[in-house]
């Protein structure tokens, strides 16, 4: 709106300064920067400041976060890269990011799929699947304590009713309470995927499937060759950014274990959440945070240029 | 041929079976629960059904607690949060990926930082921040923080949304002398409209569920959201867990209502839908 | 069409983002901080259930009543937020006037800078209604004291009586040998002798100690303040701790206080140790009578045993900016403490919160209370167990200015899961405590 009605003078400067061959008019960057600059400002207000206090804070002495502090440059970082504890929750973190996304993928595509019909159920389980996300996580934590838990828990008691007797609630067991927490927090967060990969498919246009259905394809090939490439841009995102969000998922696993038994639930984010308020070792923590982030980036780099789709571009 | 049909569909029942089961069977029993006595609850040999129903919680969690007002608040954050989500990212998605102004990928990639970051150590700077706009205890301050939390990923997520309207639509309208402003708002919105509720069903549900910040940010009782009173439920050293079941039941019913009223938009309105 | 939908939708948004904060301020009775002129005083407390709130604001209510000069508000905060909480508000300067506290959390506000002393009120209020030695000591330091003190809790072993009478055992047992065999005897089947938890949180950590207070392993510092954790006693404590657990339900490893609450009262369990929370819901979730709670004194190690349990001094701290707002501050704590209010105060969750004060203890506004009638012996043996409470890094007149990452960290807790859960001997898990201790405390 504000782009066309630019003063003319200023647009013929900046029209001459361009190569005559560009293909945009400059009114079209002009309004594509206004529409960006919203995001932008939001995230240097919200997200930007604060990292960059992070970054700063990595580089000082402070124990309890906001308490004073000097510069003691690289010493933390020294110390963050030379403690074994801190790689080995990264391993579990890596743990805990490709557990939960097999299993919320899977449990989301197979969703988006079958609530897509005309019938009754299909169209009452289109809201009801939103259920466990709406759930506040403190409360998902809760519940799930409750349901496993080995005196009044409905679980394991369904569970003695068809013969598997005994079973307690995984949480304080080491070898099982990462896979419980994955199948907790994916129960709290595939209907994300499913809502997402639902919309996706219905952008599809029907006349492609109608084109398939003529040539004869079955819904197997149907699926592989035209909904899944077509799916792509939108799983790529998915994949990408839901990967990152639940790497840095805290909540969760603070809320069931605090990152016990033993450290068996310790991942990178607890971690530096215990560093940060439990040890009172804000620069640490701050370090850590940092070296995670450097982790995250090479990581992420790495998928966009293996799994970005061709037609991006 | 009956017989083949038939069997195709097994995977597919199978499926909705498991589905059913395992959204439904918990938020069964947590229902179940809520209308329990102390006693029933925690019995060794659960009841299905309770033997004695009890609106008991109930009235306990809309007496003694502050139920009504932090209804009203999640609701006020989360509808703004879920509209200026997709107005930023609508916009943003739009310079990005349709305009392709120049340094977009720089902008796009330094979207993906914000998800990099582990959250924990930005909550102390972060309330500085809102302490110097003298935005602390604002249900504003919580709209902001949210919306600056969904609005990066939800433009990501419209990228790959925008990727699947053919652009010779674009080519088309231009040809027509269609501005960008025009396109915008008639010819893409309008197609993206699936993944335009997608983006606000995220906001409104991120906002709605969102507890890390809402305690941080929010001071005084009257402005506190439903997560935080569902915490508060949960107090130190000792659970009343009828009450808080009930505390569950009335934090999700309602959250459901925005789905359908705008059920049009999102779940309905499949005629042009892929799946027929 | 369509586009003017869309604008008349932004607009009245835009309108409302405006509005909102207008209505939301104009609504509130004053923001916190407070600016110049203003004459209220936040109090913010993490007593977060709605029964606590509502009492606390009872008492906060007759105080404002009575017209003080500054008019005291109560926010309700979460104790997992509040480190964070303080932190920021303390470095933007809206902290809070009044904070409640325990020692540990003490020592973490007071780097931050903002919490005054009150040394001279303490010693008045002492003089007037004469605190528990237990009661203040946790917030001696310095030569100062730093809180005021308001509340105490305490751990007792708790037991089912209908079952021990079942189970053939007429008394509660006395000593740690007598406590195993009686949860021997007590599991069978379903139910299980005692439930202890065994997750990485405070519960455990608490239970733990009482049983190292009275196994003589309670003061593990040295009087120069360098950790001495790995002692035999500490051992021995631990030891018994790893057997109690083979006689509690299978998922004790994630155990906090909730669960031992409810297997105790669903008869799932027969013993637990844990504070005063236990009386109030007695009746209604186990369907039994008052009369079949009994409760006795932390069982005591057989050879070299002491009595005690752990004692948690709640208080409350200064943090207001100028002198006359924390003259207003301690005007209201002295309200509290009055023996016609303070029964009041102390009957948010009767039975967890005692009162540490003598004239508190006899003042018909507590006594006169419901459920601490109904298990008077029981509360009167609380008060007891409270005179040979204490509380690690607090015992024998010390005052760890670290412990805070002891307890943060739960290392207690830690050592517990390394023999439960991992299977180390409890001789190697303590040698580990020791060492994470020393770290904590070195820097």
């Amino acid at each position: 709106m504000s782009g066309r009605s630019a003063v003319p003078g200023v647009q013929g400067v900046a029209l001459r300064a361009r190569a005559a061959g560009h293909r945009r008019p400059w009114t079209r960057h002009l309004l594509g920067y206004a529409l960006v600059a919203p995001l932008v400002l939001l995230m240097v207000g919200v997200i930007g400041y604060p990292l960059l206090n992070t970054v700063l804070l990595s580089f000082q002495d402070q124990g309890v976060v906001g308490s004073n502090s000097t510069y003691v440059g690289f010493e933390n970082y020294g110390r963050a890269l030379g403690d074994g504890e801190f790689w080995a929750a990264i391993g579990r973190s890596g743990i805990w990011l490709v557990g939960n996304l097999v299993v919320q993928t899977v449990i989301a595509f197979v969703t988006a799929l079958v609530i897509g019909g005309n019938g009754r159920w299909a169209r009452a389980s289109r809201t009801w699947t939103l259920f466990p996300w709406v759930i506040p996580t403190v409360a998902v934590a809760v519940i799930w304590q409750w349901l496993s838990n080995s005196n009044y828990g409905v679980v394991p008691k369904a569970a003695s009713a068809v013969g598997i007797d005994g079973l307690g609630s995984p949480f304080g067991d080491s070898a099982l309470a990462m896979p419980a927490l994955i199948l907790m927090n994916s129960w709290h967060w595939f209907p994300l995927g499913a809502v997402v990969i639902y919309g996706a498919m219905r952008t599809i246009p029907g006349e492609i499937y109608e084109a398939a259905r003529v040539d004869g394809a079955n819904a197997w090939r149907t699926f592989w060759r035209i909904t899944f490439p077509l799916l792509q841009p939108v799983l790529f995102a998915l994949g990408l950014v839901g990967s990152l969000w639940s790497f840095n998922i805290v909540d969760s696993i603070y809320l069931v274990t605090k990152g016990g038994p033993a450290d068996a639930t310790t991942t990178a984010p607890v971690f530096i959440y215990n560093k940060a308020f439990n040890e009172f070792q804000a620069s640490d923590a701050a370090a850590v945070s940092v070296v995670t982030i450097i982790l995250l980036a090479a990581l992420a780099f790495f998928y966009i240029r293996v799994a970005r789709p061709k037609e991006d571009q | 041929m009956t017989t083949a049909l038939r069997w195709h569909r097994v995977p597919r029942l199978l499926a909705m079976a498991a589905l059913t089961v395992m959204v439904l069977g918990p938020l069964y029993w947590i229902t179940m629960s809520a209308f329990k006595d102390r006693e029933e609850i925690l019995r060794s040999t659960p009841t299905i059904f309770p033997e004695h129903p009890t609106l008991e919680n109930f009235r306990e969690l809309f007496t003694a607690t502050d139920y009504p007002s932090y209804l009203t608040n999640s609701f006020i954050v989360a509808l703004l949060t879920a509209f200026f989500t997709m107005l930023v990212s609508f916009a943003a998605a739009y310079g990005l990926y349709r305009l392709r102004i120049p340094g977009g990928n720089k902008v796009a990639g330094l979207i993906l930082v914000a998800y990099m970051i582990p959250g924990t150590l930005l909550l102390v700077p972060l309330y500085q921040v809102f302490a110097k706009v003298q935005l602390v205890d604002t249900r504003n301050a919580l709209v902001i923080v949210n919306v600056a939390f969904t609005a990066p990923f939800c433009t990501w997520l419209l990228r790959g949304f925008f990727f699947a309207i053919p652009r010779d639509i674009d080519e088309a309208a231009a040809v027509d002398g269609a501005g960008p402003v025009r396109m915008m708002f008639r010819i893409v919105l309008p197609l993206l409209r699936p993944g335009l509720s997608t983006v606000g069903v995220y906001a409104f549900v991120f906002s709605w569920t969102e507890f890390v910040f809402a305690s941080q940010l929010l001071v005084s009782d009257d402005l506190k959201t439903l997560p935080i009173g569902l915490s508060a439920i949960m107090g130190q050293y000792t659970v009343n867990w009828g009450l808080l079941m009930a505390g569950t039941v009335c934090t999700v019913i309602p959250a459901i209502v925005p789905f359908l009223f705008a059920g049009r938009y999102f779940v309905g309105g499949l005629t042009a839908g892929a799946v027929k | 069409m369509r586009l003017r939908k869309v604008r008349r939708a932004a607009v009245a948004a835009l309108a409302l983002a405006v509005v909102l904060p207008v209505a939301a301020c104009g609504g509130s009775s004053g923001p916190s901080g407070g600016g110049d002129g203003d004459k209220t005083l936040t109090l913010w407390h993490m007593e977060q259930p709605p029964n606590r709130v509502a009492a606390f604001q009872k008492v906060i209510d007759a105080y404002n009543a009575t017209n003080p000069e500054y008019k005291v508000q109560a926010q309700v905060q979460d104790w997992n937020q509040i480190y964070t909480k303080i932190s920021s508000a303390v470095q933007s300067k809206t902290q809070p006037d009044i904070l409640f506290t325990i020692p540990d959390f003490t020592t973490y506000v007071r780097p931050l800078g903002a919490v005054r002393p009150v040394t001279s009120l303490v010693e008045e209020l002492d003089k007037e209604h004469t605190f528990g030695d237990a009661a203040k000591a946790a917030y001696r330091d310095d030569d100062q004291y730093w809180a005021v003190p308001l509340y105490g809790m305490v751990q007792m072993l708790w037991y089912r009586k209908d079952l021990f009478a079942k189970a053939g055992i007429t008394e509660a047992p006395k000593t740690w040998s007598q406590l195993l065999d009686d949860a021997k005897k007590l599991t069978s089947g379903n139910q299980k002798g005692i439930a202890v938890p065994a997750g990485k949180n405070l519960a455990t950590d608490q239970v733990i100690y009482s049983l190292m207070l009275t196994g003589g392993a309670g003061n593990f510092f040295t009087d120069s303040g360098q950790v001495a954790f790995d002692k035999p006693q500490t051992v021995a404590a631990l030891s018994l701790y790893a057997d109690l657990l083979k006689q509690s339900p299978s998922d004790a490893g994630n155990y906090s206080w909730g669960e031992p609450q409810a297997a105790f009262n669903s008869g799932a369990a027969a013993m637990a140790i844990e504070k005063g929370q236990y009386l109030a819901p007695f009746e209604k979730e186990s369907g039994r009578p008052a009369s079949d709670l009994g409760c006795a004194p932390i069982p005591q190690a057989d050879t070299g045993g002491q009595p005690g349990s752990i004692y948690y001094s709640n208080a409350a701290m200064v943090l207001s900016p100028d002198d006359a707002r924390a003259k207003g501050a301690e005007d209201f704590l002295r309200f509290v403490l009055k023996p016609e209010n303070y029964g009041q105060f102390l009957n948010a969750e009767p039975g967890l919160f005692l009162p540490l004060t003598e004239d508190g203890a006899t003042a018909p506004s507590w006594t006169d209370n419901e459920v601490i009638k109904k298990y008077q012996g029981c509360v009167d043996a609380m008060l007891e167990q409270s005179k040979t409470g204490g509380l690690f890094g607090f015992v024998d007149g010390q005052y760890v200015d670290s412990i805070g990452k002891v307890s943060g960290q739960n290392i207690l807790a830690q050592v517990v899961q390394r023999v439960y859960s991992n299977g180390e001997s409890p001789a190697a898990a303590v040698k580990w405590g020791q060492q994470q201790m020393q770290e904590a405390v070195s820097r």
